[in-house]
């Protein structure tokens, strides 16, 4: 279990924001990241709505950031506590060498080949709630913001591994 | 081979016919049999005026007593000759006087003849799925000649009875009150197995959960393990034993290459296809505005059937929560795209391949070497070995490029559900009829995605761990498209053409013209449907259901799945 260190954010929304701004080394969960904290937090009053995900009923809201290139998807608990933030194709800030350099050895590396972002090892560091999705040679297609958690439960509370649906 | 192109759901049938009926699924239910030929007449073209239709109509329903019996045969031919638009809009002029010719063929001893049963069925459906279970549901409770409701329920196709009668605040009493007025003994022979299947039917409305729910047997799960082997496979394996030969084993060699050659064809016609979506014009999709409301309308279509069976607590798909987004705005993802194609989506380019080098007989070794073609065509790293350096370069396609295309493929496919969001591709048509036609595409589906994010995730998991991609798709999209159909079917063609506040919702609300051939034909579907029919035949609907919306995936395979 890594601790964070003492000149970064420790959770909260700022570390949120850091996140958002594509500094993962600084994202550490912490409880009280509701939709109301979090809008006054983005400088925008989020209206999350209904949605069922992976089997639990669950509060969402797609939101558009500065700086990262597509729009973010969040996720709440019924009782408002933040459970999941979805980045796509995310900037980073300063590199993904610096940023992973300063993140470590993830708990788990889970081998691509299934779940939403199917070509993407999922690098896991269960302590502070951050996965990155590594695809290689298609970059880093994805990373997650959700509460620290045991390996048992994250395919659970996350959806990592649920498949993709496609129309024919 | 041949390339066979993407197809769309939307399909014209030629102007001044009725649509053909979609007939995908063979009856699954002994009642559909009796309306089996509801639409046979399809074909006949139309050369009487609407006036003379409606003079002879008028005619028709009041006839009684003895002028009834010789009329019955040429009646049903004559309206089954009628396209759907004829029949409903003639109909809608003339409902009032339709209750009492009912009565009166019933009356006249008549409901034993197929015909009057028939013409009762063609009058009685055409008109909306609100007004026919009012309709049902006064005649079951009501009518002092209940077997003139019977008629009507086995007139309808199951799952259009099965919609109405859920969806109605007294669908579930009537059905107990028609079966307590006109008890088994005294109904004609050609009802009874509507009168049993109303009774099946009030069971599971009276408890959803465990009606037909019924554990696995060692008989069933072979049964299913049969049908799970592709027909390929089987016909394989089968003509091996007659020639006396070994059974056929996964050939290795030269599949890397087979497969990167089939995958790279797919590719290209898949590409040259949603290119040109690619560059149409945005739909709107603001919050609540059409597109929601298609989906609102898909959700209510699904739930009519499979509400009370667990699909009912996913919430609706809204722009305002992003669970509905535009997949045209999404980044694109290569590697998934590529590895649908060759796991769920091969088409004969890709499966043809994996037929010849017979895949299917050691799925761990085939996925091996499709992981190694996945990886290689996305992008996602390079190949190493110089034959597999060889195979990609003979696509003459430079990675950067093929990474573009399959970008653009991705955007631009037509529905994508996952983690209980549904994106879909939002574009116009060339024309305001072309875009008419979308919207009826975008309704079908929303269907297929909606159902996907009713699943339960016991469901899914369990055929997540099942190792051939055969037997996951058959769960995961034959299941759907099984479910999707019967939706469909039960609202084409009759609720399409007589609810005219529906077809706007999904033609948008300026548009409520009737255009069949903008409803076009059944939702365009999975080879796995076949499957899940069978399966369906095998264990019944209330299993499939238990599975798919509840988690019971024991009664799906017992012992013998996963493997």
């Amino acid at each position: 279990m890594t601790t964070p260190p003492i000149n970064v954010p420790t959770g909260g929304a700022q570390s949120l924001l850091a996140a958002l701004g594509g500094r993962f080394d600084q994202w550490w969960f912490s409880d009280g990241l509701t939709p109301d904290a979090v809008s006054a937090a983005v400088g925008r009053q989020l209206a999350p709505g209904p949605v069922l995900h992976s089997g639990h009923q669950r509060l969402q809201a797609v939101v558009e950031f500065a700086g990262q290139p597509y729009p973010v998807r969040l996720r709440w608990e019924p009782d408002g506590e933040l459970a999941l933030v979805e980045l796509s194709q995310p900037d980073v800030d300063p590199s993904w060498d610096a940023v992973l350099a300063a993140l470590g050895e993830p708990d788990v590396i889970y081998p691509h080949g299934r779940g939403p972002v199917p070509g993407g090892d999922q690098r896991c560091y269960f302590d502070r709630g951050l996965t990155i999705f590594d695809s290689a040679g298609l970059g880093y297609q994805a990373v997650w913001l959700y509460p620290p958690m045991s390996a048992d439960d994250y395919p659970g509370r996350t959806g990592a591994f649920d498949p993709i649906n496609r129309a024919r | 081979m041949a390339l066979r192109a993407y197809r769309e759901p939307v399909v014209a049938p030629t102007p001044g016919r009725a649509p053909t009926k979609p007939t995908l699924t063979r009856p699954a239910h002994a009642i559909d049999r009796f309306a089996a030929g509801n639409s046979a007449a399809a074909m006949v073209i139309q050369r009487e005026s609407r006036a003379d239709a409606r003079t002879w109509l008028k005619g028709l329903l009041a006839k009684r007593g003895a002028a009834l019996g010789g009329a019955m045969a040429p009646a049903a031919r004559k309206l089954a000759g009628w396209s759907t638009d004829r029949l409903t809009v003639l109909l809608a002029g003339v409902r009032g006087s339709v209750d009492a010719f009912e009565v009166a063929i019933s009356g006249a001893g008549l409901l034993i003849d197929a015909d009057a049963r028939k013409v009762i069925g063609l009058l009685e459906s055409a008109q909306s799925n609100a007004a026919l279970g009012t309709r049902l549901v006064d005649q079951f409770q009501n009518s002092p000649q209940p077997m003139v409701g019977l008629t009507i329920a086995a007139e309808l196709p199951e799952v259009r009875l099965r919609a109405v009668l859920q969806t109605n605040a007294d669908g579930a009493k009537a059905v107990i009150a028609v079966r307590t007025r006109q008890p088994i003994g005294g109904v004609i022979a050609p009802l009874r197995a509507v009168h049993d299947y109303l009774g099946t039917l009030s069971g599971e409305l009276a408890d959803p959960n465990k009606a037909g729910v019924t554990g696995t047997t060692p008989t069933r799960e072979t049964n299913i393990e049969s049908i799970l082997t592709p027909p390929a496979v089987a016909n394989a394996r089968a003509a091996a034993a007659a020639a006396g030969l070994p059974p056929p084993a996964f050939i290795p060699a030269r599949y890397y290459e087979d497969l990167m050659a089939g995958l790279h064809q797919q590719v290209v016609g898949n590409f040259a296809y949603f290119n040109k979506w690619n560059k149409r014009k945005p739909m709107d999709t603001k919050p609540g505005g059409h597109v929601e409301g298609i989906a609102t309308e898909a959700k209510a279509r699904v739930d009519a059937l499979f509400g009370n069976y667990g699909s009912k607590p996913a919430p609706a798909l809204t722009f305002a929560a992003g669970n509905l987004a535009d997949r045209t705005t999404i980044a694109g993802d290569p590697f998934d795209m590529v590895r649908y194609f060759v796991n769920e989506g091969a088409d004969t380019s890709v499966s043809s391949v994996q037929q010849a080098h017979n895949s299917f007989e050691d799925a761990a070794a085939a996925q091996v070497i499709e992981a190694r073609v996945i990886e290689h065509y996305s992008g996602r790293s390079a190949p190493v070995a110089a034959n597999e350096r060889t195979a990609l370069a003979a696509t003459g396609v430079a990675t950067a490029e093929r990474i573009r295309q399959l970008q653009i493929i991705d955007k631009m496919w037509p529905g994508v559900a996952q983690g209980g969001n549904v994106s879909l591709r939002t574009r116009e048509g060339g024309s305001a009829k072309e875009t008419r036609g979308i919207y009826w595409g975008l309704f079908k589906t929303m269907l297929h995605e909606y159902l996907h994010t009713t699943a339960n995730p016991i469901y899914t998991a369990w055929y997540e761990a099942l190792k051939d991609s055969h037997h996951k798709t058959t769960f995961q999209e034959g299941f759907t498209d099984l479910f999707t159909l019967k939706a469909w079917n039960s609202i084409y063609p009759n609720e399409i053409a007589a609810n005219r506040a529906f077809r706007q919702r999904i033609q948008g609300p300026a548009d409520g013209d009737l255009d069949m051939s903008a409803v076009g034909r059944a939702p365009s579907h999975y080879p796995e449907l076949a499957e899940a029919e069978k399966i369906e035949a095998e264990i019944g609907l209330a299993n499939m259901r238990a599975g798919y919306f509840r988690g019971v995936t024991a009664v799906l395979g017992g012992t013998k799945l996963p493997r």
